[in-house]
């Protein structure tokens, strides 16, 4: 149990390094369907075109989708 | 070409998309674009940086709609819609992702994830009924081995004690069943249905493919998916006694 959150992410803080966490907040920040797409491209290594099939969408929207994604993580990431 | 590249062209140039006309206009820019090669440089540090983030810390979600394709052949064009938000297990299918993909399943297979998880399981579930029966020999059965692919490396290793400790934990629900809500043993029988079901396609597909760590890590999932079930449900009988 977490007893007091600021000392847990302290820890974590001190135990990952910093860009992990916030690659994380800036994943978690991204609306769902953008979050999605750029998880299954850039973390699980989905190409294009099975991104598109599982999402049932067509490939440009998938390739939209991820270069928002990537945008909005990159200036949140370094505003 | 004198504007700036736009995401898609910077994306597509990084990723190996362009066709080579449009590789070398692309490249003949970044020559001479300082602003764009800045660009450029932050989206490989953002791959860079996302493929150093840990599989397992993604949602794992019941998917199997998703990959499903994957068995029934390439040419399905239509499939079930995962809900919105659902992330699934990966594929090793980015070829042309300069990144450290491959490399990342073959350090973290699902095997290994769920021989880790098993190690708490198993004690989980022998403790609870141990706690419960004050102490009884613990009566272990198999059976979910013959979901498993005969040829996977490493299969004894990474799942031995699986079967004893789904049985064990199937025998404290058994035991408690009359003493939980009757609502709850239905929700849980339906649950246990369905997984159940899953590790059975999950399996027939590993044994067709059994090189495919997307299908490894789905009959993973879906194993500790079972355990997790009855974990809750063994803790359930435990609250109730």
């Amino acid at each position: 149990l977490v007893e007091d959150p600021g000392e847990y992410l302290t820890r974590a803080k001190a135990e990952f390094p910093g860009t992990r966490l916030d690659l994380e907040r800036a994943i978690a920040s991204l609306p769902e369907g953008a979050r999605t797409v750029v998880i299954l491209r850039d973390i699980y290594g989905y190409k294009y075109d099975e991104i598109a099939k599982m999402q049932g969408v067509a490939l440009g929207t998938v390739k939209a989708q991820i270069h928002r994604a990537r945008r909005m993580m990159r200036e949140r990431l370094d505003p | 070409m004198t504007r700036h590249l736009n995401d898609g062209q910077l994306n597509d140039f990084r990723e190996g998309l362009l066709k080579p006309e449009e590789r070398e206009a692309v490249r003949d820019h970044l020559e001479g674009c300082p602003q764009c090669r800045e660009e450029l440089e932050g989206l490989s540090k953002l791959a860079d940086d996302l493929a150093t983030l840990p599989l397992e810390a993604e949602p794992a979600r019941d998917l199997w709609p998703q990959i499903s394709w994957r068995m029934e052949g390439a040419d399905r064009t239509t499939m079930a819609r995962p809900e919105s938000g659902t992330l699934d297990q990966g594929a090793v299918v980015g070829a042309q992702i300069p990144s450290t993909r491959r490399g990342r399943w073959v350090s973290l297979p699902a095997w290994q994830l769920l021989a880790a998880s098993i190690a708490l399981m198993v004690v989980s579930g022998a403790t609870v009924w141990a706690f419960l029966s004050g102490g009884a020999d613990l009566g272990f059965s198999t059976g979910t081995s013959a979901a498993m692919p005969a040829q996977s490396v490493g299969w004894e290793e990474a799942y031995g004690g699986y079967d004893e400790a789904v049985a064990d934990l199937e025998d404290v629900l058994e035991k408690g069943r009359e003493i939980l809500d009757p609502e709850t043993v239905r929700v849980l029988e339906e649950s246990l249905e369905a997984v159940d079901l899953a590790i059975e396609e999950a399996g027939a597909a590993v044994r067709q493919d059994p090189a495919s760590p997307v299908l490894q890590r789905f009959l993973a999932d879906n194993l500790r998916k079972k355990m997790d079930l009855l974990r809750r449900a063994a803790m359930a009988v435990y609250a109730n006694t």
